[in-house]
């Protein structure tokens, strides 16, 4: 049987709940706009195109994810955003001003934690406080109270070496989320993670998503972390790399982990496969054939 | 756990085999030292004249090479004469072991034979001071311009390439001229060592500080961190650890030049001491001197080591140290850390 076989609703379906929830988030005030924003890399004379005309705008409180195959630009998108590496051409801004060099107004998370490792936890959530200026007291009851919020301040005099993986983001989580950003971005944080702790973090980042006013960009290249956590997911593609779909989750909020056999669920899964890993042409009649035992002839 | 293989591939051994190994990496050496010391029939290639016989030119107590003893023996034989005697003995530059030993107590007590020749912990002395300064002055614009060279290009760029070419001109070729222009005292000493130290110093520390994770730069330039904040918040502290390793091993190569340095001008400290010591054929103190050299050097990076585990305790790896804490943290009231719950 395969997926068509099923009566399933177009991922553009919206119950009217979500509906709803889309138009009020189309009213609520921008945060990030991207224009036109290009990447090109000079090799050897020749240019390299990694993206070309993105375009989009994140209002606030959003969730979006960004996914698409490896070499599709994603991180060098996010990076721009960052200020960690400079566009080719477009802008991006953020409450109307032009993106620079990298700021506390973005957060960020990697993959690789990234934590200090010559710091305690607590002095690692401090780090950004301490760098706008804010007196080491203050940091410190700041700090605590975003530990808390992650559920770690039980860890707040370990070292960095001394917590797993998952307790390692949340920790880079909250150091990030201590400076207020306007934006967080994430990129692949649970990437390195193992599944079960993966999916733990998900649920965990929503919960922390509904209690801090912050607006999400997160990377991915895992569809159903895609679907499970986001608004809207904008898919980038290769060749040309940009944009190939933003599409609206259908999939109504609170999420749950039952959703995952919905039909809302499964019709988006469809729609991002199709979008993602395309049908390979396979032509089997100009494949080599190449015999390698004779006893194995009659096996079909 | 099951008993491993002495030889497994690339695996540690359990402890007590650790021991027991670096013991014998030491007890090896003195045994075949020991060997040749005191069984007889091993190398000892001269013979100690007791009774000179017959033979002209034979003394009491000299020492002869033993084909010639056997020659002069034969030729009084021959004519009819009283036979020599003596006992085969290694040459005077390889002392036994004991006399060495007896030696780490001996050299401190050997009276200096000139009235202003300095006894054997004054010589010491002399060099450990000599050390620091030169390894203080050297660090105190080695490791600045390593840091700015590994942080930014401009000062990689611009330094590193005469840099290098300076680290090849040979320290001691500079002997002559640091006499001509700071005089026969100890300043030329000090900027022999300053000269072999510095440029190797700055090279191997701009290179550890290059090797600072960038990610961990750029997540601070996210969370607001620029400029001197930066170095100092990020870059210092990153690479501070690995600076104290390479320090370690940098005054290692300071001791070296220290022996060449020592041999400029007026020779002083422990080589002058070493050298006396050959002159008046005192091999045991020599060898004495030169132990302590290696046990003063050995021991000073064994306690720099444990300094660097202490003084940067998140170096530690949980699982090479099973006691969590430093030495002072009995005499502080803070909480062990938690245990670790289950996932998240």
């Amino acid at each position: 049987m395969s997926a068509r076989d099923l009566t399933l609703p177009s991922y553009r379906d919206q119950s009217p709940e979500v509906a709803a929830r889309f138009a009020r988030i189309r009213e609520r005030p921008i945060i990030l706009s991207v224009r036109d924003l290009k990447k090109h890399y000079g090799v050897n004379g020749t240019t390299r195109t990694v993206f070309d005309n993105v375009s989009l705008d994140i209002h606030r409180r959003e969730f979006i994810t960004v996914i698409g195959p490896s070499g599709c630009g994603k991180s060098t998108f996010i990076r721009i955003i960052a200020g960690l590496d400079e566009g080719s051409g477009g802008v991006a801004l953020l409450d109307g001003k032009e993106i620079g060099e990298p700021g506390p107004d973005r957060g960020m998370v990697f993959q690789g934690y990234t934590l200090f490792p010559w710091l305690t936890v607590k002095r690692n959530v401090m780090f950004g406080l301490e760098m706008r200026g804010k007196g080491s007291m203050l940091a410190e009851s700041e700090a605590r109270q975003w530990l808390e919020m992650v559920g770690l301040s039980k860890f707040e005099d370990s070292y960095p070496h001394e917590l797993s993986g998952g307790m390692k983001q949340r920790v880079a989580i909250a150091r990030a989320l201590a400076n207020e950003p306007r934006i967080l971005i994430m990129d692949e944080p649970f990437g390195a993670l193992d599944a079960q702790t993966r999916c733990q973090m998900q649920s965990y980042l929503l919960q922390i998503w509904r209690k801090v006013d912050v607006t999400i960009l997160f990377i991915t290249h895992d569809l159903e972390e895609a679907a499970y956590l986001s608004d809207r997911i904008m898919v980038m593609g290769t060749n040309p790399g940009g944009i190939v779909e933003i599409i609206e989750n259908p999939i109504p909020r609170p999420r749950s982990p039952a959703q995952f056999v919905g039909p809302e669920y499964l019709s988006l899964k469809l729609r991002l496969e199709e979008l993602i890993h395309p049908p390979v042409e396979f032509e089997e009649d100009r494949l080599p054939v190449i015999k390698l035992t004779t006893a194995g002839d009659d096996v079909e | 756990m099951a008993q491993r293989d002495w030889l497994g591939l690339k695996q540690e051994l359990p402890v007590r085999r650790r021991v027991l190994l670096a013991i014998l990496s030491f007890l090896v050496p003195l045994g075949i030292w020991a060997a040749v010391s005191y069984v007889p029939w091993l190398w000892h290639p001269l013979v100690h004249v007791t009774a000179i016989g017959d033979v002209d030119y034979f003394v009491e107590d000299m020492e002869v090479p033993r084909a010639d003893f056997e020659a002069e023996s034969a030729k009084v034989q021959a004519a009819g004469g009283t036979l020599p005697e003596g006992y085969r003995v290694n040459p005077v530059y390889l002392p036994a072991p004991h006399k060495v030993i007896h030696a780490f107590y001996s050299a401190f007590t050997t009276e200096p034979r000139l009235p202003n020749e300095p006894w054997l912990h004054e010589s010491f002395a002399h060099s450990i001071r000599t050390i620091c300064w030169a390894f203080f002055i050297s660090s105190l614009f080695g490791v600045p311009l390593g840091i700015l060279c590994g942080t930014y290009r401009f000062f990689s760029r611009l330094q590193e390439p005469f840099i290098e070419f300076f680290r090849y001109l040979p320290a001691p070729a500079f002997g002559a001229l640091c006499v001509a222009i700071l005089g026969i005292d100890n300043a030329p000493k000090i900027a022999i060592i300053v000269i072999g130290t510095f440029f190797q110093q700055v090279l191997v520390i701009s290179n550890t500080v290059r090797k600072v994770d960038p990610a961990l730069i750029e997540a601070a330039q996210t969370l607001g961190a620029r400029g001197w904040k930066l170095m100092r918040r990020v870059i210092i502290p990153a690479s501070i650890s690995d600076i104290f390793t390479d320090m370690r091993i940098l005054l290692g190569w300071a001791w070296t030049y220290l022996i060449v340095a020592e041999v400029v001008g007026t020779m002083s400290g422990i080589t002058y001491f070493i050298n006396q010591q050959a002159r008046y054929r005192n091999f045991d103190n020599v060898y004495a001197a030169i132990f302590m050299i290696g046990i003063i050097g050995f021991t000073s990076d064994l306690l720099l080591a444990w300094l660097g585990r202490t003084i940067f305790p998140w170096k530690r790896r949980a699982g090479s140290a099973k006691k969590s804490g430093t030495w002072w943290s009995k005499f502080k009231a803070k909480p062990a850390t938690p245990e670790i719950p289950a996932e998240i």
